[in-house]
């Protein structure tokens, strides 16, 4: 697999098939991130199509590979904060309709697309909107405390103290959630 | 109730919460050793907090799997779609912007509205004595109406 540092530098000097590896290689990751703010896959497709065309017009500004994911997800969020903005108050989905990842599952992928999926998001339903980014940015997207510091500006220790307090209340959620569920 | 568990009613209160909030570091690798060991030595004995960590622990490697959820086959087609054509450069970008600004159909009243905030001014603050064109204009304007 091609580094993301000189993936990034071939987008930058206009190769279209560089392009196409970087939207290729991001598409499942953004399109999963816009589904989790919109929760409707209409929606969600067309905002990530938005954070990619955004995204090629900002090639230039994109950062060295390690910093790409925080940055690229930085300019997720504000998409998806502006289209729901846009959208208004709008009731969202039924988090159920959903569609598990299109590459071959793992054991672990099966038994969230039987049901788990929709599980974990009606749990991450019942946090608050700040713990429910934190769930999102470290524990799925795997971003370092520091960059969801500075991405919801707020300081490391209470991005620390909430993201330790929401893995137990969403842990809490998810079995008293699958205890009610038959 | 076991002797741990009445020491603990009499003195502190139960301490499970005082563990559960420090589950999430713990399933993380809490560089505190001490930390560490006191949240295992609790966990041992405590058969709830240890069915709650177990739950902690198999969540944070759960979540991961959610990130991806991959759009229909025709995603990368729409966006090389939309995308061709655009400047990347940070020169075309300008120019674009700049075109886009000037075709808007409000640009015209905006420039006339600088232009005369502009002249303002530049007559308040100069020797051009604006405030003598009403004058000049009624001048014109008699000698206009007094030409046979």
């Amino acid at each position: 697999m091609i580094d993301l540092d000189t993936l990034l530098a071939r987008c930058r000097r206009g190769d279209p098939l560089a392009w196409e590896e970087l939207v290729r290689r991001f598409q499942g990751r953004i399109h999963g991130f816009a589904l989790f703010y919109l929760r409707d896959r209409e929606e969600a497709r067309d905002t990530a199509q938005e954070i990619f065309v955004r995204l090629y017009k900002h090639l230039g500004d994109t950062q060295d590979g390690a910093s790409f994911v925080p940055w690229l997800l930085r300019l997720s969020r504000n998409c998806c904060i502006d289209r729901l903005r846009a959208l208004g108050a709008r009731a969202p989905q039924d988090p159920m309709d959903v569609d598990p990842p299109s590459h071959a599952p793992s054991p672990e992928e099966n038994l969230l697309a039987n049901g788990r999926r929709a599980l974990l998001y009606r749990a991450l339903d019942t946090l608050s909107d700040v713990n429910r980014e934190i769930v999102l940015l470290k524990d799925i997207h795997q971003l370092k405390l520091e960059e969801i510091g500075s991405l919801l500006h707020l300081p490391l220790g209470t991005v620390k103290s909430r993201s330790n307090r929401a893995r137990t209340e969403l842990a809490k959620a998810v079995r008293s959630l699958a205890g009610a569920t038959p | 109730m076991t002797f741990l568990e009445r020491v603990l009613a009499k003195t502190s209160g139960p301490v499970c919460d005082a563990a559960s909030s420090r589950f999430a570091a713990f399933v993380d690798g809490e560089p505190d050793p001490v930390d560490r060991e006191l949240v295992a030595a609790h966990v041992a004995g405590c058969p709830a907090c240890r069915e709650e960590l177990a739950s902690v622990r198999s969540l944070i490697g759960v979540l991961p799997l959610v990130a991806e959820v991959a759009p229909d086959r025709a995603f990368v087609a729409d966006v090389l779609r939309q995308t061709s054509g655009i400047p990347t450069t940070a020169v075309s970008r300008w120019t674009e912007t700049w075109r886009r600004f000037a075709l808007r159909p409000r640009f015209a009243l905006e420039v006339a509205y600088v232009g005369a905030v502009v002249l303002c001014v530049i007559g308040t603050f100069t020797d051009l004595h604006l405030r003598a064109v009403p004058e000049l204009m009624r001048t014109v304007l008699s000698d206009f109406k007094e030409t046979p």
